[in-house]
């Protein structure tokens, strides 16, 4: 008897231990090429996957996150640290303890939480059916397929990772009755503010909803006390980065009411699902009859996150798609359900390994590109992404050899995702590619170019702290005085310490004029090549302010 | 608690250690192995063993997958949010992914002590 015992136990886990190896298989390995540690930063597909990078690698640099690093925002030293800390300290700590790269380390670390996320999913559906929580996994695959892979690829990173969190806090939720479930109701809401304050807003409203369900059972008492004291040490333990936040991102995008039906990105709907809906809609179905089953927090959750992820269309905007991505975890009891009561329709008497045999086949499936036009797959590939070993090596000379001079990049084919620029860990400046563009076709070099003076302010103005509770904004202070100042203007060349110039570009006609400026620049004596390889090649103005470059027409 | 119980979860945890490497070694197989094997050792001192430690104040009531998993998310709550708050008192957040597992652990442990 023990020893059935124990081969069950043995076969359930070793199940999730092979789902856990699969996800982090479609999510990352093939992705990371299979490495873990990588030259440089690998598969960084857009601007905001730097933008979390350089900053958590600041944070490891600075010891802290009281301030933003200046080369983030645009050379001011007083700006607070505005963004959401959580994933940047982890990062920085795993950094330092794995021996990896803050790029890897961080990047790795959204992967593996993802993987334990469906995991803790898993959990809160096994309290309604252990096989209906078997069956429901393999969905969770799909976090990897195509339009939610964004999230990692593209650098939604907090908010994935936030949704870690806000999984754990459901499950906090679904063991409320547990002796002092206050703690885990707060680590796990405090978290999740601290990530990604947007998904503890949703927790606030699967909260509200929960209580009200637990209200109509007339057991509603414990959830009442716990989540009460809860939300107050949750407050208490987050109040210095609420400050923070009420100052910086509630004061720049106050929440307004609007809907939008469409997002930039590619979005992840139900049709997504293709014929897996067919499981999901019986499961769907299944779910209204069983809510006044008592361990049903799943099915809950289920109806909850569909309804947060529809919430483009009642207020919600964009966070609406974000919730999105973790709709194949939150969703998968519905695919779960779908099959468990269909099968039971042909096999009474259903034991884990039937269940585990079954999952096994989709799991399969959802690896299979050849079922694509069926239902949906990963999107398993892999990309060295906007970053080249020549760029990153300039950027490493720049952190190595130049300090608080003032650097210049000229046309480079992804210098338009400009966090990458913050690498040089010196406030960068860049020429307009429309402008470089409209002179090119002029045929002329001049002395002044439309030139933008980077930094991470669209959300924050540079905001710093005059006083715990009283914030000055650095952008605002600027226009004030100087209406051109913001961001962009005509600005010299020659007033500049250093030029970067890319040698290639996938339009070589670009690199040609970058080539022709750098030329003209050269013959100076006192502009000179420091830097430079296949790719890129540095100049130092050793006379900054003096002319520079003879303004000409060229052929 | 019984002596028992803790040794015997102790021996599932190396043994998840042991299936981690193989796994990973798999998984990223153009990786070296000193580097699979401190990285997975480091998952392991921030992510499983403080929470998992911790999560022994419920131990009458959940299962070992319940602790190991949910483990992970208290552990990564924690440490994420006193680093954050020790960097800010100025503590550099190099001393924390030393610091703060053993400061975990050692409630964990005094959790375990106390259950007894």
């Amino acid at each position: 008897m023990i020893i059935i015992k124990l081969t069950k136990i043995n076969l359930e886990s070793i199940f999730l231990l092979i789902v856990f190896s699969v996800m982090l298989w479609a999510g990352c390995a093939i992705f990371f090429n299979h490495e873990l540690s990588h030259n440089f930063p690998f598969g960084y597909l857009a601007s905001d996957t730097y933008q979390h990078q350089v900053r958590v690698e600041s944070i490891k640099l600075m010891g802290n996150y009281r301030y933003e690093a200046p080369y983030i925002v645009a050379g001011y030293e007083d700006n607070v640290g505005f963004y959401q800390p959580l994933l940047y300290h982890i990062g920085a700590i795993f950094s330092y303890v794995s021996g990896l790269e803050t790029y890897d380390s961080t990047y790795l670390l959204i992967f593996i939480l993802t993987s334990f996320a469906s995991l803790i999913m898993y959990l809160i559906i096994r309290q309604f059916n252990k096989h209906v929580a078997i069956l429901s996994l393999p969905l969770s695959l799909l976090v990897f397929s195509q339009a939610p892979y964004i999230g990692f690829t593209w650098g939604h990173w907090p908010a994935v990772s936030a949704q870690f969190f806000l999984i754990a806090f459901f499950w906090a939720l679904s063991k409320i009755n547990l002796k002092n479930s206050f703690i885990l109701f707060t680590i796990f809401l405090s978290a999740t503010i601290l990530t990604h304050t947007s998904e503890a807003v949703f927790a606030a409203m699967f909260l509200f909803i929960y209580f009200i369900y637990k209200f109509i059972k007339k057991d509603y008492k414990t959830l009442f006390k716990q989540a009460l004291i809860g939300s107050i040490l949750s407050f208490i333990i987050c109040f210095y980065y609420l400050v923070i936040f009420k100052f910086t991102w509630a004061r720049m995008q106050p929440y307004s009411f609007y809907a939008m039906k469409a997002w930039a990105s590619p979005m992840f709907g139900i049709p997504s699902f293709k014929y897996l809906l067919i499981f999901l809609s019986i499961g769907f179905i299944i779910s209204l009859f069983y809510f006044r089953k008592k361990k049903s927090t799943a099915f809950l959750v289920g109806l909850v996150m569909l309804l947060i992820g529809y919430s483009n269309y009642y207020g919600f905007g964009h966070r609406s798609f974000q919730a999105r991505f973790f709709w194949p975890i939150y969703l998968s009891i519905f695919l779960g359900a779908g099959i468990y009561y269909l099968i039971k329709l042909i096999i009474k008497k259903l034991q884990t390994i039937h269940s585990i045999a079954i999952a096994s086949i989709f799991l399969i499936i959802l690896n299979i590109s050849a079922m694509s036009s069926i239902v949906p797959v990963t999107a398993r590939f892999t990309a060295q992404g906007l970053m080249s070993q020549q760029h990153w090596d300039m950027f490493r000379w720049f952190q190595d050899n130049v300090n608080n001079e003032k650097i210049l990049f000229f046309y480079g084919d992804f210098y338009g995702q400009k966090a990458i620029l913050r690498n040089t860990h010196i406030p960068p400046y860049r020429v307009g590619t429309n402008y470089f563009t409209s002179i090119l076709q002029n045929k002329t070099i001049k002395r002044e170019y439309m030139i933008s003076r980077l930094g991470d302010h669209h959300g924050v103005h540079y905001a710093y702290r005059k006083s715990f509770f009283e914030y000055g904004y650095h952008a605002e202070e600027e226009e004030s005085k100087d209406p051109t100042y913001y961001y962009s203007k005509m600005r010299d060349i020659c007033t500049f310490d250093y030029y970067i110039f890319d040698k290639v570009s996938q339009q070589p006609v670009f690199a040609q004029y970058n080539m022709l400026i750098a030329s003209e620049l050269i013959k100076k004596e006192w502009i000179q090549p420091v830097y430079g390889n296949d790719y890129v090649i540095v100049l130092k103005n050793n006379n900054p302010g003096e002319d520079c470059i003879n303004e000409k027409r060229f052929d | 608690m019984k002596k028992d119980l803790i040794k015997k979860e102790a021996v599932s945890l190396v043994y998840i250690l042991l299936a981690g490497i193989v796994i990973l070694k798999i998984l990223f197989y153009n990786e070296d192995f000193p580097t699979i094997l401190r990285t997975l050792l480091a998952f392991f001192w921030l992510f499983i063993l403080p929470g998992f430690s911790l999560m022994y104040y419920w131990e009458d009531k959940l299962n070992f997958m319940e602790r190991f998993l949910i483990g992970v998310a208290v552990s990564a709550a924690i440490i994420g949010t006193c680093s954050y708050y020790f960097g800010l008192i100025g503590l550099n957040i190099k001393y924390h992914g030393i610091l703060l597992p053993l400061l975990l652990l050692t409630i964990g442990s005094i959790i375990i002590i106390k259950n007894k």
